[in-house]
């Protein structure tokens, strides 16, 4: 990103650019090698998706079964608000497809956690969306990552400790489920606006105010270099549009999508929705870093496996403020 | 053992070593479930000497409390930790920082621009930034519950800070919590509308904020009667006990029952503080 795209990120959250700009590493040389991104077709959560998730990985991380066996691992589903009329959560059959495929693979333990934004109850939440129900070992697994147990990492260029959730830091993986839906504040909101819920609410509050006052966009890309044990399935069976991320209206989209580089899932994902991931700011943030496995946003740099973005790709409503994103 | 027992027992049997309670068994000790059992457990309860030794070792120089031992900063968690200071008659001196600290800290909206945007009708969210109640963390906006927790312990703070302290932040903090009730007469987090969107109200925050206003003297009836429709659909335990005690603080005929009979599975330390609170609470309780 060139530097007067950071001035103006931070002009607009407010930040000295000088003081806490999230720096390009330094030791990033040459060509990035591209990311893998597997794209699925899904019409339903009533289909068998362990099947679906399985072929997913297998084609966007070859060896994850090598390098899973005996680790821990954290689901990250994107649990928000309950309203029974539209799709603001992670469908729970998904969450539960990905719980399977990850000890099948021969994981030791796999937790599932969130820490909701606005909700302080999140087993009531988890609860209402079917979670508790749908998985059945759901009490025994599920961390509310609000009341974690916390440890500080060095976070916005080194200005600050961020206290973050014990489990999230100690496990080997941590997979973002999230939700494939527009959002009104950053444009859209997928595997990488999904880790706002890894941040403690009763360290930040709720809502978690830190990270409006550091930029959306700037703690969307500074959360996920620091949580860069991370893998991205998103879940856009039925996604959301319009006034995401909680007021939206469902849309079918049918398709999943998977990957380590979590902005080139998010990247596709964009494209899927028509939107142009290459306008959205946290995608091109994520990319000016030059990190390896995060940051591959241009179609370029991007490896598609399973199905053609052009067979499933359809139009998003977006609030007027990110008409602009909207690819002809 | 009934549901009470249960709940009291379960509290005892996990009060950590340094005093203090995590939010759930074995964890590390935090100001914020430490608050809830010892409010649950009662005054002059056997677990109090040493509870409250571990809120005021929370305290900072600054008079505010850190939410643990392992997080540095004092937030929030100063304003729920004050009445039971006061209770427990800890020394005046430290009493008296605590006031000073919930009286210096408000929110850090009504900049310039945030008040011209508000005048214009151009803002985004629907507050009145000129109302500043307390933050979660300094130096951040004003939230519902945070400043449902100031107002409480502003009941608590006569002989410690000045009067005309007091009444300022009572009056500005209880305003801002009306400015923020939404349509529907109870509360969220604390937006009532964001980009012209109506958010409707939450059981849990619509309980706290009550017990913000228990005695404030503001007209709730609405309100109580909102908490109500949420006490007969909500499922959930957490929003069920704090509206059953926020309607008992009021005045209110409420038999509280937990879906549960043994502590609910989530083993949450501050769910089973507030189900005995909403169990045998009456009006004016939690105030002085």
């Amino acid at each position: 990103m060139k530097r007067r795209r950071l001035l103006a990120a931070a002009a607009v959250s407010g930040i000295s650019c000088s003081k806490n700009e999230i720096k390009p590493d330094a030791n990033a040389r040459g060509p990035m090698p591209k990311s893998t991104v597997a794209i699925l077709k899904a019409a339903s959560y009533e289909q068998e998706l362990l099947s679906v998730l399985e072929s997913g990985l297998a084609a966007a991380w070859p060896d994850a079964a090598q390098t899973l066996r005996g680790k821990n691992i954290l689901l990250k589903p994107n649990l928000v608000e309950f309203d029974s009329n539209t799709c603001i959560n992670t469908d729970p059959r998904l969450v539960l497809a990905a719980r399977e495929m990850f000890l099948k693979l021969g994981a030791a333990r796999v937790w599932i956690g969130e820490g909701p934004g606005h909700r302080r109850d999140t087993w009531d939440l988890a609860d209402q969306a079917g979670y508790r129900k749908i998985v059945s070992d759901f009490d025994d697994n599920f961390v509310d990552l609000n009341l974690d147990d916390v440890r500080p990492v060095r976070a916005f260029g080194d200005s600050m400790d961020l206290y973050l959730p014990k489990t999230l830091l100690d496990v080997d993986l941590v997979v973002s489920v999230a939700k494939m839906k527009t959002h009104h504040w950053a444009g859209a909101t997928l595997s990488m606006k999904n880790f706002f819920g890894i941040v403690p609410g009763a360290i930040y509050g709720w809502p978690k105010n830190l990270l409006h006052y550091q930029g959306i966009d700037r703690s969307i890309v500074e959360l996920n270099r620091i949580v860069r044990h991370s893998f991205a399935i998103v879940d856009g069976i039925v996604a959301m549009q319009g006034n995401g991320p909680i007021q939206g209206t469902p849309v079918g989209a049918g398709v999943i999508v998977m990957g380590k580089d979590v902005a080139a899932v998010d990247s596709t994902c964009a494209r899927l929705m028509k939107l142009d991931p290459l306008k959205i700011r946290y995608l091109q943030d994520a990319a000016s870093l030059k990190l390896p496995g995060l940051g591959a946003i241009e179609e370029t740099q991007i490896e598609q496996r399973g199905e053609l973005i052009s067979g499933l790709a359809k139009p998003f409503h977006v609030v007027d403020e990110f008409a602009h994103l909207r690819l002809a | 053992m009934g549901w009470v027992e249960n709940r009291a027992e379960f509290l005892r049997k996990h009060q950590n070593a340094d005093g203090g309670w995590g939010y759930f068994p074995g964890r590390e000790s935090r100001v914020e479930p430490t608050c809830y059992a010892l409010n649950a457990l009662g005054p002059n309860s056997a677990q109090e000497g040493r509870g409250i030794e571990f809120l005021l070792s929370r305290q900072e120089s600054s008079g505010g409390l850190t939410p643990s031992s392992s997080v540095p900063g004092a937030t929030w968690v100063t304003q729920l930790a004050f009445p039971l200071l006061k209770r427990a008659q800890a020394p005046s001196k430290q009493l008296d920082k605590a006031a000073d600290w919930i009286l210096s800290c408000e929110g850090a909206e009504g900049t310039v621009m945030q008040r011209l945007l508000y005048a214009m009708g151009k803002s985004k969210v629907e507050q009145d930034p000129r109302l500043r109640g307390w933050p979660w963390r300094p130096e951040n906006n004003s939230w519902v519950e945070p400043t449902a927790h100031g107002l409480v312990s502003l009941h608590w703070m006569n002989g410690h800070a000045p009067e005309a302290g007091i009444r300022y932040r009572r009056d500005i903090a209880t305003r801002m919590l009306l400015d923020r009730r939404c349509e529907d007469a109870g509360w969220n987090y604390g937006n009532r509308k964001v980009l012209g969107e109506v958010l409707p109200s939450y059981p849990e925050t619509t309980g706290i904020a009550l017990l913000g206003l228990s005695g404030s003297g503001a007209n709730l009836e609405a309100s109580l009667k909102r908490a109500r429709l949420h006490l007969d659909s909500a499922k959930g335990d957490y929003g069920r006990a704090l509206l059953s005690l926020a309607l008992r603080v009021h005045g209110e005929s409420v038999d509280y029952a937990p879906t549960h009979e043994e502590v609910h599975p989530s083993k949450n330390i501050i769910l089973a503080g507030l189900e005995l609170l909403a169990g045998k609470a009456k009006k004016g309780s939690l105030l002085p």
